[in-house]
């Protein structure tokens, strides 16, 4: 019993070997894998989430991304929509746009945006819409974060 | 340097023969030069100088801890210079890439921050509720992108459990360095019950962070922000995080290291290191103390850097969970009465196959992730010195 443990052991041992190796050599085939299967994405509270919406103006589009209000569990009470517009080179100086924050069908706020500064100012016509989180500059374009709440 | 069967310092005597352990290098010297490599040779001679100059490095170190059985030393000394390694090559990288080391919000927006390994305890609850992860870093393909982050830790600890903290972490050759900068520690007594607090801060980042859907530690109280990447202070509350950010460096891993020669920043604070600890269990590799050797000298408990020994651990012959096999208690007992050894197999039959089986896969991870930054940390100062710019 006491060799058929060592043997366990320095089979384990060596074994680890082969763990490290193929942890190295075959980590992006894992690291592939794993997003795969487990279908792990980054929390939109950072992404934004997924869009929704393209509305395309022939030189530039606005992407409308679903409202984010996700928690642990369940929703949080307030929460955010966050808006796009690029590419950055084809943006006017100033843009006025009708946000339908909710994919309802109906306008939600009206965000004017310059995109010199970029600062924005957002006009609220539904009472979900709290107000303006903040305006960012993207690798090639603007976004705007629109505060909510939920129903 | 003295051939096998000679004593090399009093009470130690290696146990290999020099062919022996110019056979036992020889895996590692072919290994190295793959994972250095990645299977294609640097063309340009500046690279071809840092590879060099890297490889020659690293397989020297490992020769060194293998002629003269010597594993602490040889290593702190690779620990600690991937750890300054670290800071230049992904500053210079930063800087190279975004032009600052700020990570600005659109960097966040566009998934942007490269993923760590301290923030994977707060990521799982998470993860495991909402198939998300609460850090603005890239799913795959791309620089520390998350998935490939995550295959490394797990790797890295099946195969050496909590030896990640002294064999891969690119952090803690920081405190390590600062703890042997003073021979003789000016705080020689920690009230034992410190060793709890990574495991209270664990408790409380893992909880808060899956509350407030963010990575609290990284927010909030990770030291190593100082000299990474860090947020451009616009508000009040980023210049609060700075201040604690700043202020941790300088206590957990600059000022209280030094006190005391110990790893304060990975033994008493780290939350990812409490977590690791849990690795130990199962993981094949261990420390053994051979209580028939043993005379209770307690030096062992006295040098350990991450408090892993205490008087009861030693009495019954085994270090505490959260051992990360740096192989400092090994390589300063004087009566060798301590060893790395395999689970099942008792320290009194334990052999020096044993080490070297530690030792492999250890080293293997070691260079995959050390040797990149030294390379990559080489090549911008020779860049520095022979065009006068790191890019």
């Amino acid at each position: 019993m006491c060799l058929v443990r060592r043997m366990l052991s320095y089979t384990v041992a060596l074994f680890m070997i082969v763990v490290a190796l193929a942890t190295l050599m075959g980590g992006n085939f894992f690291a592939a894998k794993l997003a795969n299967t487990t279908g792990i994405k980054v929390s939109p509270w950072y992404t934004g989430g997924e869009v929704v919406k393209v509305i395309d103006h022939g030189g530039y589009r606005t992407l409308i991304h679903r409202p984010v209000f996700d928690a642990l569990f369940g929703q949080t009470q307030e929460g955010f929509v966050q808006i796009d517009w690029q590419p950055l080179a084809a943006l006017p100086e100033t843009m006025e746009e009708d946000i339908d924050c909710f994919n309802s069908g109906n306008a939600a706020c009206h965000i004017r945006l310059d995109t010199k500064t970029p600062t924005a100012q957002v006009t609220v016509y539904n009472p979900q819409v709290i107000g303006l989180e903040k305006s960012y500059k993207l690798k090639d374009g603007l976004a705007v974060r629109v505060l909510l709440r939920r129903e | 340097m003295k051939l096998s069967g000679v004593n090399t310092c009093p009470g130690k005597e290696r146990a290999l023969s020099f062919p022996k352990i110019l056979f036992a290098c020889l895996p590692m010297l072919l290994l190295t030069a793959l994972l250095l490599s990645q299977g294609k040779l640097p063309v340009e001679p500046i690279k071809q100088a840092a590879f060099i100059l890297t490889y020659v490095f690293i397989n020297g170190l490992f020769f060194l801890m293998v002629y003269t059985g010597k594993v602490h030393r040889y290593r702190s000394v690779l620990f600690i210079t991937v750890a300054v390694a670290f800071i230049i090559a992904f500053g210079a990288n930063l800087l190279e890439v975004r032009g600052s080391m700020i990570l600005k919000e659109e960097d966040i927006l566009a998934g942007g921050a490269p993923f760590c390994h301290l923030v994977i305890p707060a990521v799982i609850i998470p993860a495991v509720f909402t198939k998300t992860i609460i850090f603005p870093g890239t799913i795959i393909n791309r620089f520390a992108s998350i998935a490939g982050m995550l295959v490394l830790w797990f790797g890295a600890s099946v195969a050496l459990g909590r030896g990640w903290c002294s064999w891969v972490c690119f952090y803690g050759g920081l405190d390590e360095g600062f703890s042997r900068l003073c021979r003789k520690p000016v705080i020689k007594n920690i009230n034992e019950k410190w060793r709890y607090l990574p495991w209270a801060v664990l408790l409380v980042i893992v909880l808060t962070s899956a509350l407030t859907f963010s990575p609290v530690y990284c927010e909030w109280l990770c030291p190593f922000k100082t000299v990474t990447e860090f947020a451009a202070v616009t508000s009040f509350k980023v210049l609060v995080q700075t201040v604690l950010f700043v202020t941790l460096f300088i206590s957990l891993v600059v000022v209280l290291p030094v006190l005391t020669g110990r790893r304060t920043q990975c033994g008493l604070f780290c939350p990812f290191a409490a977590f690791q600890s849990l690795t130990n269990k199962i993981n094949i590799f261990t420390i053994g103390i051979d209580r028939e050797k043993c005379v209770d000298c307690k030096q062992c408990i006295n040098t350990c850097p991450t408090f892993s020994l205490d008087t009861d651990s030693v009495k019954q012959g085994k270090p505490l969970l959260s051992c990360t096999k740096c192989g400092q208690c090994v390589d300063r007992c004087p009566r060798q009465a301590i060893q790395f050894r395999l689970k099942g197999i008792p320290v009194s039959m334990t052999t020096q196959t044993a080490k070297m089986l530690f030792l492999y896969p250890a080293f293997i991870f070691a260079t995959a992730v050390g040797g990149g930054l030294i390379y990559g940390a080489l090549l911008r100062i020779l860049k520095l010195i022979i065009t006068g710019s790191m890019f």
